[in-house]
């Protein structure tokens, strides 16, 4: 697969909301802006505020107080509004389901149109994932 | 100054502290439990931490059959030993003097106990909400249960 | 007429990885208080763990933190060890400290990274995570997994470092070498970062003892404290290394640490690497049969500081209290004492020096306004405040 052949629709700003994780999803994602995998060659960044993104990217499995400002912060986003589960946590709940302060995973509380699983997903994982998302 | 010995160190604890100081178990090498009177906690806190220059290191609540244990863990560097004050609560009335005037290291933990177990810290500068805030409901404890695995999170 | 501003930091700003909630009370440029909000990674991790068999409960605590995903499971399994009165083969100590020191190794050029994109040196950052891929691709070739290894067991190790790998691991401290190099380079003899962060956020002795602080933090302010020398556990002993200290206490003195350590750690593995084909291949773990009844007080030195796992067993298969204490809990508390008096274009460098892993502490970071309580920048805006003030330097030099 050729990542360079490909030509995606738009470029995408992704907005990384970090529920309550391990941090690792959250590395992975910040070495995709590095210069081995440098998903910045496709156009795609991080931006700081999710009034500028097309992506929301959910990591971390939820906890109740996370819950209300993820929710609030989809309210907030501009429509159309892609949202990625990220990881095992993002997508399941992980090993924290049991835990007590739980309210995921993210598709309990906001809908999601992709999910990368992987804990973490690796880089090549995360860009694979991206590319579906955007032929969608 | 080097490190006390710790051959002696029950002796010397006892001598200082006669009466508060219910048992001392060497649980293995360089690790030392020390069962006392929760009234002497703040005194025996202070000579571990003046006086032998320990670091505290951080403290456990844990339920027993009767109410709690608190155990406060304390490490000697020069050593390597850690040791451990540990004392009980009753269920009905838990609450023990705060050490976070002694030392600051003390301060989040105990407003994480507290709102774990229930436990009352007296005399905590702040005895507020550390992690619970929308999380659990107030005035609940939910580490404080009796049996495993108890906990019903439908309940909050 | 004063006017507060509020700065606040975080919660969700790209560059800081976990959400936290501080709230610095300004009085103008000047921070004069700060508050914690907390809650946000909150998992209920201990309670977890006692439902988890002892053997599970591994995987759990090496997700407490994606960065020191393997600090926790060693004091984990330094507490368990106690606990069953097992001694571990050699050859498993040697694997732990290398394993360790990869850790050590590949957090340190994280943290490097990120202190750089914070004074504005972007380059130093993806320098940095650039070398750090290659410990990343050793990881996976020995583990399986770039982070999240899944290695320690109680009484020794899962997988095997086959003797063949020794050369490729060997390989990769060589192209290292000269990076840390690089980098040390960069950071120690730039005169924009020796204004940046000489005497900005200075944490005397007596604050580390007063606040239980750990790891190059504590060992920045002059305090020789480093578990590994002091309980020494797995092959630490049997290998020589130094503990790195400096005086200063300032945040250029806690990069120095940092930078320093990894020379010790690239040390450190070369030496486990020349002692592992003396032992026997295979021999990786020692049988424990069952846990008695009893308590264990297991700690290991993460790249942050002292982990400390605390468990109680009674006998049966899963533990009846786990308690697990980060070295970031009682660094970010310092936070308190080193920000108040500084300006707010100098907080996230001063909160960045401590190294926090939220994850391991979890808390929030805001800044609001002393007198009205009202948010004026976000956290972008205080990392923006950071660059700007660099860039001001930089123009003055």
């Amino acid at each position: 697969m050729g990542l360079g052949s490909y030509c995606f629709k738009k470029s995408l700003w992704v907005f990384h909301f970090g529920g309550s994780s391990c941090n690792n999803c959250d590395i992975e994602i910040l070495d995709c802006l590095t210069p081995k995998y440098d998903v910045e060659r496709f156009g795609i960044q991080l931006v700081g505020s999710i009034r500028h993104a097309d992506v929301l990217l959910v990591s971390g499995s939820i906890n109740r107080k996370c819950r209300e400002r993820l929710l609030e912060l989809y309210k907030q986003a501009p429509k159309p509004l892609l949202v990625i589960a990220f990881g095992s946590c993002g997508c399941t709940g992980g090993i924290f389901a049991d835990g007590i302060p739980f309210a995921g995973p993210v598709d309990k509380i906001i809908p999601v149109d992709a999910y990368i699983p992987g804990c973490p997903p690796k880089p090549e994982a995360i860009i694979a994932g991206i590319v579906k998302l955007t032929k969608k | 100054m080097g490190g006390i010995n710790y051959k002696i160190l029950p002796e010397i604890l006892k001598l200082n502290f006669n009466g508060d100081i219910r048992r001392i178990i060497v649980q293995q090498r360089k690790r030392l439990v020390i069962h006392i009177r929760k009234e002497a906690l703040p005194e025996i806190a202070n000579y571990f931490l003046d006086e032998l220059s320990y670091r505290f290191i951080i403290a456990t609540g844990m339920v027993n059959d009767n109410g709690f244990d608190i155990i406060y863990h304390f490490s000697d560097d020069k050593t390597g030993y850690i040791i451990n004050l540990q004392t009980s609560l009753p269920e009905n009335n838990p609450e023990i003097e705060s050490l976070a005037n002694i030392i600051n290291a003390a301060n989040w933990i105990e407003r994480e106990i507290h709102e774990l177990f229930g436990i009352k810290f007296i005399n905590h500068p702040n005895l507020t909400k550390l992690i619970s805030e929308g999380n659990w409901k107030d005035n609940d404890h939910p580490y404080a249960r009796k049996k495993r695995n108890e906990f019903n999170p439908d309940e909050l | 007429m004063n006017t507060r501003t509020i700065i606040p930091i975080g919660p969700y700003h790209p560059l800081q990885e976990e959400p936290e909630l501080f709230r610095l009370y300004c009085d103008g440029e000047i921070v004069r208080d700060i508050e914690w909000e907390t809650g946000y990674n909150h998992r209920g991790i201990e309670k977890i763990n006692e439902s988890k068999t002892f053997d599970q409960v591994f995987f759990v605590v090496e997700r407490v933190c994606g960065i020191c995903s393997t600090s926790h499971p060693f004091a984990y399994a330094n507490a368990m060890e106690e606990i069953a009165r097992t001694e571990i083969p050699d050859r498993a100590k040697y694997i732990r400290t290398i394993i360790a020191e990869l850790e050590r190794l590949h957090s340190h050029l994280l943290w490097v990274g990120l202190a750089g994109h914070f004074l504005g040196y972007n380059t130093v950052f993806m320098w940095a995570w650039k070398y750090r891929e290659n410990v990343l691709d050793l990881f996976e070739k020995i583990t399986g997994n770039r982070n999240n290894y899944a290695m320690f067991k109680i009484g020794g190790v899962r997988r095997d470092i086959p003797d063949s790998s020794i050369g490729d691991i060997r390989k990769l401290l060589d192209i290292l070498k000269p990076k840390a190099d690089l980098l040390t380079g960069a950071v120690m003899d730039d005169p924009v970062i020796h204004a940046r962060t000489k005497n900005i956020g200075i944490l005397s002795r007596e604050d580390i003892m007063n606040y239980g602080a750990v790891g190059p933090t504590a060992r920045a302010s002059g305090v020789d404290m480093d578990v590994r020398k002091d309980d020494p556990y797995a092959a630490y002993p049997l290998v020589n290394w130094k503990v790195i200290t400096a005086e200063e206490g300032d945040v250029f003195a806690k990069a120095r640490v940092r930078l320093l350590e990894l020379y010790e750690s690239i040390s450190i593995i070369e030496q486990c690497l020349d002692k592992l084909p003396r032992t026997k291949e295979g021999n990786i773990s020692a049988t424990v049969k069952n846990i008695p009844e009893g308590m264990g007080f297991g700690r290991a030195e993460a790249p942050r500081g002292e982990v400390f796992h605390f468990v109680k067993s009674d006998g049966s298969n899963s533990p009846v209290r786990h308690k697990i204490r980060a070295p970031s809990y009682v660094n970010v508390a310092t936070f308190r004492k080193s920000c108040v008096g500084q300006t707010i274009a100098d907080a996230t460098i001063i909160l960045a020096a401590v190294d926090p892993c939220y994850c391991c502490t979890e808390r929030m970071a805001f800044a609001y306004d002393y007198y009205s309580g009202r948010k004026v920048f976000n956290g972008i805006d205080l990392v923006k405040l950071s660059q700007e003030k660099t860039n001001a330097i930089k123009m003055s030099i």
